[in-house]
């Protein structure tokens, strides 16, 4: 069920009807069967795959709990979190990288002349298993260092790995901030009128993003993408510029909605993107793209690796494996651990030229708004150069794509109507262009004021927060891509 | 506590506030679909007879001609290749508010063996019904598997698009049918084409019969049924082919003969000895449907045929019934507009225009050597024929109203900045630009360019709101500008 069907649209408000008059403490039964209603409606057999994750992770629990109160031992515990890792990123191994696996391993044994080929599974990937299996480890992980008490209560904790708010494309909450809600769930004050009202304005929010801009944007992207080698550089370009800005509004509009139907719930989810294309850097830019994910890898795995606090080589090695790490969790091909790779070189170049730079602008105005914008530019650039690997189906794809871009340059057909013909007539590109505006509004003012939409509106007259509001709903109505003609197309990452 | 209530309840009075302008700007109106419905929940509930079926009785069924000729009351109720279930589904519907005494309906989709239907079928039958079960069933008959049930039962999905498709008018803003005229106010569910297309007429020979595909079979028994037991009289009509069918066609139509003689319904097929004495080479406009001249001959027969067989009320005069006087005279005005627009001879177009002051407005301008254009003479005798005088034309343009007022206009082209209001919606006006000599006539945004050398004269025609002709002195033929 996505969040922008027919279906979410029946499914979310009887949630919310039954939810908010129930007896308290059937409130979170309420919404362990709810998650599992929504996580099934995809295939009733991911159920038996969660369910089994999920007991995984909570017997590990109960086991290190054991032991802290036995022998202590912290072999032992290393032994449980060692099993319950294997378990878990086995499960998710065989269903995603298996015949990536197996796939190469045939092109090595062919390359040495052994004639035996390996078959693949081609198994369905269940969505969002990425996502619930971090969070389930990140539980256990916190059990390990002891930051969080063991949950007894399997169906709470069961609520905890599937809360379908954030169950197939995140947040990746972290046990510490959400399980301490699932437990105070019966204490909720349900009833707040301004807490509603913010909620819904993140869920209109992330509709307008992904229905108006995203969806749009993916029109162009995939005209272009499907036969690149059609068009030249110019049509190359707009279609990775609009990529990004696809994949932010696919992806942030996903986040944005759950946080805006866990908070009508009572629920505080952590934002998962602050504006990522006006980072500064390429570090800064991973402090503020899907935030739940790389403080899991920066928690648990990079810091662990040892962090900054090591040798040069040593971080530039940590940093390589983090992204590496990233990359292939994003998807099991060489597109993905290029662009995870890349991003860890740019982090390492940025980190070895530091010096140079440093000595470069030492009289430049660097605190300047021209200075500031620069580095922003050449940020976006270096990401959306990144993106190329991502989104091209495959490696030699965005090899000839990026040759494309630097040999056949095209910019007359900026001055004819032939970029109306790529999916997107000139009423469309009108709408998208419409769109991108208020977007950048928005996001604008989340950079200066710090502050999500919900939070800038409500400190507005009532007039001007219902303009916005019913602006949004609006366009959301008539410019959203939804319909006959249209299937609603999925979150981007759901497949993650 | 009151207050946020209060504020939510006032929210939601102005967001669905916006979303009906919004849905009543985009929605479709296609007047061979969701319009025949649209103005059908409109009529008063005197319906006497009421004609079912596909664009062969849209077009082909007049019910301008039943009112002037024996005071019938009657409506289309019909839709663009209209299935068989929707034609019982709207029938269901009309019962709702009207009781009429008899049902026509033509039988071409009785013998259709579609299981469903495509998106414009489906728009143009089932967008027009009030949300109810009866609806819901329809479409449930007619949406197939591969498309989304419940985009067609929202409607709102299927049509919010149309911003895009460059087809949103000013009748869109102003919830008014596709063509935007007048007369489709006084709409009676008769679209008239006045196109000739010189057709032949095909034997029916074949005897043999064919069974009726099943869902259609199910759907004509569900109509007769329903008539019987709302003791409304069905009579079931072919309306006449110019085209020769498929032997299996015919076999078809056979067989609804059969059914209904069985079921003791008259079947009058208008293909077989042409009862209805239609001339094939003058009465159509394509291989099935008619053109008015088509419509009007069989109207006429159907008519008779009523009168003869039912105790049908002539309702002329009555309280309630103006709409179809209204409707009357607007197809009379759209007749004389189609005589105006095919009369060739100068004298006779002016006299025309002179019998029938009611319905047009003018605009005469003389431009350049206009004395010497080919039928000045003509356009000179005419007018004084009329009493007017022609010398008065001069090289000003001038604007009449009526045969008997008029209003010149100076030819200084300070002077141009004349405009006026003939009717609310339409504002005429003058203007000449340096690169013409001659100047230019507006109706609305709508510009008609002067002929050079001629006197011109643009026709209006106030009462339907259409533009009708240009009339030149000189060659009529030759393009304008």
């Amino acid at each position: 069920m996505l969040f922008n069907s027919y279906h979410f649209l029946l499914f979310f408000p009887i949630v919310v009807a039954f939810y908010f008059v129930m007896p308290k403490k059937a409130r979170y039964i309420w919404l362990l069967v709810t998650s599992y209603y929504f996580y099934m409606s995809w295939n009733v057999k991911y159920a038996i795959l969660i369910a089994f994750s999920t007991l995984c992770t909570y017997l590990a629990a109960l086991a290190i709990e054991k032991i802290n109160t036995t022998t202590k031992s912290t072999r032992q515990k290393k032994l449980v979190i060692a099993i319950t890792f294997i378990i878990n990123l086995g499960i998710l191994f065989s269903f995603k990288y298996l015949d990536f696996f197996i796939i190469n391993l045939n092109e090595i044994l062919s390359v040495i002349n052994v004639t035996a080929q390996i078959k693949s599974f081609d198994l369905l990937l269940p969505v969002g298993i990425s996502f619930y299996t971090f969070q389930a480890l990140s539980y256990i992980m916190d059990v390990y260092r002891d930051d969080i008490k063991v949950e007894k209560n399997v169906f709470k904790y069961a609520l905890f790995v599937s809360f379908f708010p954030q169950l197939v494309a995140g947040p990746i909450e972290r046990s510490k901030a959400l399980l301490p809600q699932i437990q105070q769930v019966h204490t909720f004050k349900l009833w707040n009128y301004d807490r509603i009202a913010q909620g819904c304005i993140l869920i209109v929010w992330g509709l307008f993003q992904k229905m108006v801009i995203a969806d749009r944007a993916a029109i162009f992207v995939n005209t272009v993408y499907d036969s690149y080698w059609r068009f030249g550089s110019v049509e190359l370009i707009m279609a990775n510029v609009l990529f990004a800005l696809q994949i932010y509004c696919d992806f942030a509009s996903y986040s944005m909605i759950a946080v805006g139907t866990a908070k009508v719930m009572g629920f505080e989810l952590m934002e998962n993107f602050n504006t990522p294309y006006f980072s500064r850097s390429i570090k800064e830019f991973w402090q503020r793209w899907h935030i739940s994910l790389s403080t899991w890898f920066k928690d648990y795995l990079y810091i662990p690796l040892g962090g900054n606090r090591c040798s040069k080589p040593r971080n530039y090695f940590n940093i390589l494996v983090t992204f590496l790490a990233s990359g292939l969790w994003h998807g099991a091909s060489w597109g993905f651990i290029i662009w995870g790779g890349l991003h860890a070189f740019y982090q390492v170049l940025g980190s070895i030229t530091l010096p140079i730079r440093k000595k470069l602008f030492k009289k430049a105005k660097t605190d300047s708004f021209s200075f500031g914008l620069g580095q922003m530019l050449l940020t976006f650039i270096l990401v959306d150069f990144a993106w190329i690997f991502f989104r091209a189906p495959s490696l030699t794809d965005a090899i000839n794509y990026i040759y494309i871009i630097f040999t056949k340059w095209n910019p007359w057909i900026l001055f004819n109507d032939s970029i109306y013909a790529l999916g997107l007539s000139q009423i469309e590109w009108s709408v998208l262009i419409y769109a991108m505006v208020v977007l950048f509004l928005v996001d604008l003012l989340r950079y200066f004021k710090k502050q999500t939409l919900d939070a800038c509106l409500e400190k507005e007259c009532l007039w001007f927060r219902w303009f916005v509001i019913i602006l949004l709903m609006a366009s959301v109505f008539v410019f959203g891509i939804y319909g006959t003609g249209f299937e609603p197309s999925d979150f981007i990452y759901f497949q993650f | 506590m009151y207050k946020k209530i209060i504020k939510i309840v006032s929210f939601l009075i102005v967001i669905t506030f916006v979303f009906i302008q919004i849905t009543s700007v985009l929605k479709f109106k296609d007047i061979d679909g969701p319009y025949i419905v649209d103005v059908f929940y409109e009529q008063e509930d005197n319906i006497d007879v009421l004609v079912m079926g596909t664009s062969h009785v849209y077009m082909n069924v007049n019910p301008n001609v039943l009112w002037e000729d024996h005071g019938i009351t009657s409506y289309v109720l019909a839709g663009a290749v209209q299935p068989i279930w929707n034609t019982y589904h709207n029938l269901v519907e009309a019962l709702k508010t009207q009781k009429p005494q008899v049902v026509v309906m033509d039988v071409y989709l009785a013998t259709s063996d579609g299981e469903y239907t495509d998106h414009t079928t489906l728009v143009k039958n089932n967008y027009g019904l009030n949300f109810s079960k009866n609806k819901v069933e329809g479409l449930k008959a007619g949406v197939p598997p591969e498309l989304s049930f419940v985009d067609y039962l929202l409607e709102y999905p299927t049509y919010h698009t149309r911003y895009n498709a460059k087809v949103l008018q000013e009748s869109d803003f102003a919830g008014t049918p596709s063509s935007g005229h007048m007369q489709d106010l006084y709409f009676k569910g008769y679209i008239a084409d006045f196109r000739v297309d010189e057709r032949v007429n095909y034997n029916w020979d074949v005897v043999e019969r064919q069974p009726l595909p099943e869902k259609a079979h199910e759907y004509l028994m569900k109509i007769i049924e329903l008539c019987d037991s709302e003791n409304i009289e069905l009579v079931l009509i072919k309306s006449p082919f110019a085209d020769e069918l498929e032997d299996l066609e015919y076999m078809k139509y056979n067989t609804v003969a059969d059914i209904a003689k069985e079921h003791n319904i008259p079947f009058i097929n208008y293909n077989i000895d042409n009862p209805a004495n239609i001339d094939f080479s003058t009465d159509y406009f394509d291989h099935v449907h008619m053109n008015v001249s088509g419509a009007n001959r069989l109207t006429k027969h159907l008519g008779n045929y009523l009168n003869e067989n039912y105790e049908i009320a002539d309702r002329r005069g009555e309280a309630g019934t103006e709409s179809y006087d209204v409707a009357a005279d607007m197809f009379e005005a759209m007749l004389l507009n189609d005589v105006l627009q095919k009369e060739t001879d100068l004298s006779k177009m002016l006299t025309l225009i002179q019998d029938n002051p009611e319905n047009y407005e003018l605009i005469v301008s003389a431009n350049g050597d206009y004395m010497n254009s080919v039928n000045y003479n003509v356009f000179a005798e005419t007018l004084t024929q009329q009493g007017r005088d022609p010398n008065k034309i001069g090289l000003d343009t001038i604007y009449l109203k009526s045969p008997n007022e008029e209003t010149k206009i100076s030819n200084d082209p300070n002077g141009f900045n004349w405009h006026k209001n003939i009717t609310d919606n339409i504002v005429m006006s003058i203007s000449r630009d340096a690169a013409h000599l001659s100047p230019v006539v507006y109706l609305n945004t709508v510009s008609y360019p002067m002929t050079d050398n001629t006197v011109s004269i643009v026709v209006y025609d106030k009462l339907l709101e259409v533009f009708v002709k240009e009339i030149h002195t000189g060659n009529y033929d030759t393009s304008t500008d």
